[in-house]
């Protein structure tokens, strides 16, 4: 019996490599996703709306993203409590910029996996976006005539909590939804992307709706504005000392 | 008749009866004294903990104590505040708990922040007496924050410093402000000194975002009335999102060290009490050996075996009932001595104050121990004279009178 | 002058001449000092047990530090190799063993939930020899020595990250330079030690795979150590200063002499707390202990004036034939003496076999207190005989019962020998 594991994962192995070919188109269509939606660098203007049964509140923001450099700059324009607020994503950091405070802080690991601005968003989920390609392992496992499905695989090193990820695609590449499974294989989130509209020469889908499963009539809805794909953006933008100036604004 | 003769017979030989009684009186007026000495140590120890910041009984919305969410405000704290004023209850507190970040120049440290009511929350804890440096929050005060000893000086800040708190608001987004550090407790207590703020109620209502809302009410009680008003909040408040926490519910370990040192105290006093029983046991027998020479001659007189050893038995009674009077007069005068007095043991103990406990003790008695103990001494020597007369009921009388 | 032998002979043939009233007089004594003997154990098994419960849970008897760490318990403050401390250890006296650990605070995440978690890094065949840790383990296992990415949670911090064995966690905690590092691990056991502290935040992991994830090379934030018996840590803690001081700086570069690189504290130090109770729970104990001793002499004069009062006609006849109060006073004093011995020696041995028997057996408590989350205690007590207390409790009753003795002797002496043959 106690042979059985290993006999498992040679049967599992030869099961895989069977599916090489197929890996590799889901990868790409993985990596063509995050290309559509985030390009090398995107400027955008976005608004999030939180709804919880008991209240709602809605935050806009501009954000400036250098996806090679895995940095990134976001301000609070809206609501005028807020105005100012900003976020600076280098590497692995991310720092927060509070106009009360006139100064930054860096948000501490203890923080990270608390919601990003109430929202159903992490901290985290702004600071990991860029390695889930790499992270997971992934492979069709569906296919029809409008749409394809992806099944995403953690790495058995990769630091991430979730068990399996379901992406489905249309077939043109537009995303329509992704999935966030436990280890168990029980639902926990799911992204809804909808509203698909021409920003700066693409069709994206200019709607993302993030339903927490466990805490139901809760969801964030986060709606693109305006998208600019692949503009210069000047390095001085992801620095501290643009937080405090963008932030004084 | 009997009863006389026994009465008669304790007054004769005053000094046997006096030695019987004392044995007694001694074991109980001793054990009466240790249990005071215990429950005054426990009791102070309780009152102590409940008194410097977690109060008696705490009243949240449900689950809120194990998982703090404040998107979970307590419901409606104007109900729960009617109803402890319908009771009767005077001390009572709210506050808003969360977990907080405490930024300094360049660390941080992880804490739980109370905002507390400064004017209320003087009257309900003790925790204004813990501050050591400074002073306490005062009313008027904006932004100001006492803190722990250790956490101040791991944030490098002191009093007069200004500093971040980092927190996540009632709608979960990261809420900061700036506060200024007017005090600092050093209680020796590690869960205070370490990790934990407290600042005004209406400062953490502005930073989190509360519009008035609280998540805790804290009550302080007088010990016997802990369990009617926590039976009575829970049967008012039931089925609308409550809880009704009593201090043990939420920090069981001192409650758990009491019960332990009782039972500790059980085996040592059952000890004691086997002693004492023994010690009766021998005075009477002793006693019957020395009057087997009476009891002969009482027999040859045509008293009846059985009647002796009635007599003898209503004669050990009379005495155990003296002596367990004597010993409860002793006893409790000595508990209510050193109840004003106070036993100090502050020599054997310097520090010992920092943990909840008074270094001078004032005796005081349980109830429940004080009945436990006077019935098993009172058992005790009854049982220790119905060997005596048993014996005596054995008897025969020429052997008696021979007996020297 | 007479030979003390004689008195000997009479002193014991006046015991056995009434049997009865000897054995009731030996069975006090004996109880006395029986329930003395087993008291003063089990007050010592109770001390000894609330101290070597709580350095041996998780602290250890010593912990080796990188000066300032107790206070800070940052990552920056850790032992850069630990070699030379290691080194230290050699051939020290007292020392039973020693290992490693990384300690950082982070968090713990799973799937559905994250919490905050007090992060381990052990040496997994070192460490039981510490700490009870392993012996906490109730699902299961503890850590192998080719563990890598396991890791062994405390059971309430499981059930809030919604984990049970198998599943993976990821820990998130921050380098020295404030960058986040996260890392997996598989869940191999749960643990319940009944501490809070432990059970609500202990997340356990291997030594070397802690230290890669957070980058510290072979650093270290405690060496701990463990002594042969309480006795012998103040001792060891001191020649570990000294081999210590006379140490190069810590990080290698040439600071200031005058600054200490290590601190060696000792679980007193480390948790006052843990010392004080013991303390007070000793300085309470040892108040009991002589209000019962007053009681067991008191029961002990009783009994022996008791059986004098008994004897009144006996020494007024012993008088009234010319023996003398002061030989008299002799003779009782012997008999007293043969009584004693006899009770004490019978006393200690009963109350030896008690501590003995429930030494091993234990005494149960839970009937009265169900559930320790405190103290790291046990609610079973195993009674424990140390020589000092014994020493205390024999010497004090052996003497109180000779005075007790002495007492119906000196009443003997005076009696008026006409008085005495009327008192029956």
């Amino acid at each position: 019996m106690r042979r059985f594991p290993i006999y498992l994962a040679l049967v599992i192995s030869v099961l895989f490599s069977a599916h090489a070919e197929a890996d590799d188109t889901a990868r790409q269509a993985m990596l063509d996703l995050q290309d559509l939606l985030r390009s090398q660098t995107s400027t955008a203007t976005y608004t999030m709306r939180v709804s919880t049964p008991e209240w709602q509140r809605s935050i806009r923001f501009e954000a400036w993203d250098d996806r090679p450099g895995k940095r990134f700059f976001i301000r609070i324009i809206a609501p005028k409590k807020d105005r100012g607020t900003a976020y600076l994503k280098l590497g692995g950091n991310l720092w927060m910029y509070l106009p009360k405070l006139e100064r930054d802080i860096r948000i501490p690991p203890s923080m990270m996996l608390s919601s990003w601005m109430g929202s159903d968003f992490t901290n985290d989920d702004l600071v990991k976006s860029a390695s889930v390609v790499d992270d997971y392992t992934h492979r069709i496992i569906a296919r029809d005539a409008q749409s394809f499905t992806i099944e995403s695989l953690p790495k058995d090193d990769a630091p991430v909590v979730w068990g399996k990820l379901v992406h489905v695609i249309r077939n043109d590449g537009i995303p329509l939804s992704e999935a966030f499974y436990d280890e168990h294989g029980k639902k926990r989130r799911l992204l809804e992307f909808s509203d698909v509209r021409n920003m700066d020469g693409r069709n994206i889908p200019t709607l993302w709706t993030m339903h927490p499963l466990d805490e139901p009539g809760k969801q964030t809805q986060l709606r693109v504005e305006a998208m600019r794909f692949d503009p210069e953006i000047e390095n001085s933008i992801f620095t501290r000392a643009h937080l405090k100036r963008a932030g004084g604004r | 008749m009997i009863f006389q003769l026994a009465w008669r017979n304790v007054l004769r030989n005053a000094r046997r009866s006096f030695i019987t009684i004392a044995a007694i009186a001694l074991g109980l007026s001793a054990l009466l004294f240790l249990w005071g000495f215990n429950d005054g140590v426990h009791n102070s120890m309780m009152r102590n903990l409940q008194q410097t910041i977690i109060g008696s009984i705490q009243i949240h919305s449900d689950g809120y104590f194990r998982h703090p969410k404040l998107s979970r405000p307590l419901p409606d704290a104007a109900r729960v505040r009617q109803l402890l004023d319908k009771a009767g209850a005077k001390q009572y507190t709210s506050r808003i708990r969360t977990f907080a970040l405490a930024a300094g120049n360049d660390t941080s440290e992880g804490l739980v922040l109370l905002g507390v009511d400064p004017q209320r929350e003087t009257q309900v804890t003790r925790l204004h007496s813990k501050v050591s440096q400074g002073r306490f929050l005062a009313v008027g005060d904006q932004n100001t924050c006492v803190m722990g000893a250790t956490t101040a000086r791991n944030l490098g800040i002191s009093v007069g410093d200004d500093f971040v708190f980092l927190a996540q608001d009632r709608y979960g987004a990261l809420a900061a402000d700036r506060f200024r550090l007017v005090g600092v407790i050093d209680s020796g207590e590690m869960g205070i000194d370490r990790g934990l703020a407290v600042v005004p109620l209406a400062a953490l209502d502005t930073l989190l975002n509360m519009q008035g809302r609280v998540t805790d009410m804290i009550v302080l009680l007088a010990p016997q009335h802990i369990e009617p008003l926590t039976a009575m909040l829970k049967r008012q408040l039931s089925g609308d999102g409550y809880e009704v926490l009593r201090w043990y519910d939420m920090y069981p370990m001192m409650k758990q060290w009491v019960e332990l040192e009782n039972g500790f105290y059980y085996i040592f006093l059952s000890v004691v009490l086997l002693i004492v029983a023994a010690g009766v046991m021998n005075t009477v027998l002793m006693s019957t050996l020395e009057r087997m020479h009476e009891f002969g001659v009482m027999m040859a007189l045509g008293c009846g075996r059985w009647r002796l050893a009635v007599l003898v038995a209503i004669e050990s009674a009379m005495l155990g009932i003296a002596g367990v009077l004597a010993g409860m007069v002793i006893g409790l005068s000595l508990v209510f001595v050193f109840q004003h007095v106070g036993i100090d043991l502050s020599g054997q103990m310097d520090t010992i104050s920092r943990f909840y406990i008074n270094p001078v003790v004032r005796t005081e008695i349980d109830t429940t121990h004080l009945l436990v103990t006077v019935s098993s001494v009172m058992l005790a020597s009854v049982l220790a004279a119905l060997v005596p007369a048993w014996r005596v009921a054995r008897l025969e009388p020429v052997q008696a009178i021979h007996h020297v | 002058m007479f030979d003390v032998s004689i008195y000997l002979k009479l002193g014991w043939r006046n015991l056995w001449l009434h049997p009865l009233r000897t054995a009731l007089t030996l069975a006090a004594l004996a109880l006395g000092i029986a329930a003395l003997t087993f008291l003063s154990a089990m007050n010592d098994g109770w001390m000894q047990q609330i101290r070597t419960n709580f350095a041996l849970t998780l602290t250890g008897h010593i912990q080796i530090h990188a000066a300032g760490f107790e206070q800070s318990r940052k990552l920056a403050d850790r032992i850069r190799d630990a070699q030379p401390v290691l080194d230290s250890l050699k051939d020290l006296q007292g020392l039973h063993s020693f290992t490693r650990r990384l300690r950082v605070s982070g968090l713990a995440s799973a799937a559905g939930a994250n919490a905050g978690a007090l992060i381990y890094g052990v040496e997994p065949i070192k460490e039981p020899h510490l700490s009870r840790m392993a012996s906490f383990v109730q699902q299961g296992r503890w850590l192998n020595a080719d563990d890598d990415r396991a890791i062994v949670l405390g059971d309430s911090l499981a059930d809030r990250l919604q984990v049970a064995l198998g599943d993976k966690v990821v820990l998130m905690a921050a380098l020295e330079n404030g960058d986040i590092a996260s890392e997996v691990f598989r869940v191999r056991g749960l643990l319940h030690s009944g501490v809070l502290d432990i059970d609500d935040l202990a997340a356990v992991v291997p030594l070397f795979r802690a230290q890669q994830w957070l980058d510290v090379g072979v650093g270290v934030t405690d060496v701990v150590l463990r002594a042969d018996n309480f006795a012998a840590v103040e001792a060891l803690a001191a020649a570990l200063r000294a081999r210590l001081s006379g140490g190069r700086s810590n990080d290698g570069a040439n600071s200031d002499a005058k600054k200490p690189a290590f601190e060696v504290l000792t679980w007193n130090q480390i948790d006052p707390m843990a010392e004080q109770w013991a303390a007070f729970a000793d300085a309470y104990s040892w108040i009991v202990l002589a209000v019962v001793i007053l009681v067991v002499l008191v029961e002990v004069l009783n009994t022996m004036l008791m059986s004098m009062h008994e004897r009144s006609r006996e020494f007024g006849l012993m008088g009234a034939l010319g023996v003398r109060g002061g030989q008299m006073f002799v003779m009782v004093v012997w008999e007293t003496v043969i009584l004693v011995l006899l009770g004490s020696l019978l006393g200690f041995v009963v109350g030896g076999w008690l501590v003995w028997h429930y030494g091993r057996v234990g005494i149960d408590l839970s009937q009265f207190a169900t559930a320790f989350s405190f103290m790291y205690m046990s609610p079973v007590i195993h009674p424990m005989l140390a020589g000092e207390s014994l020493l205390h409790i024999l010497g004090a009753a052996t003497l109180g019962a000779l005075v007790a003795g002495l007492f119906p002797a000196w009443k003997a002496a005076r009696l008026d020998p006409a008085a005495a043959m009327r008192e029956v």
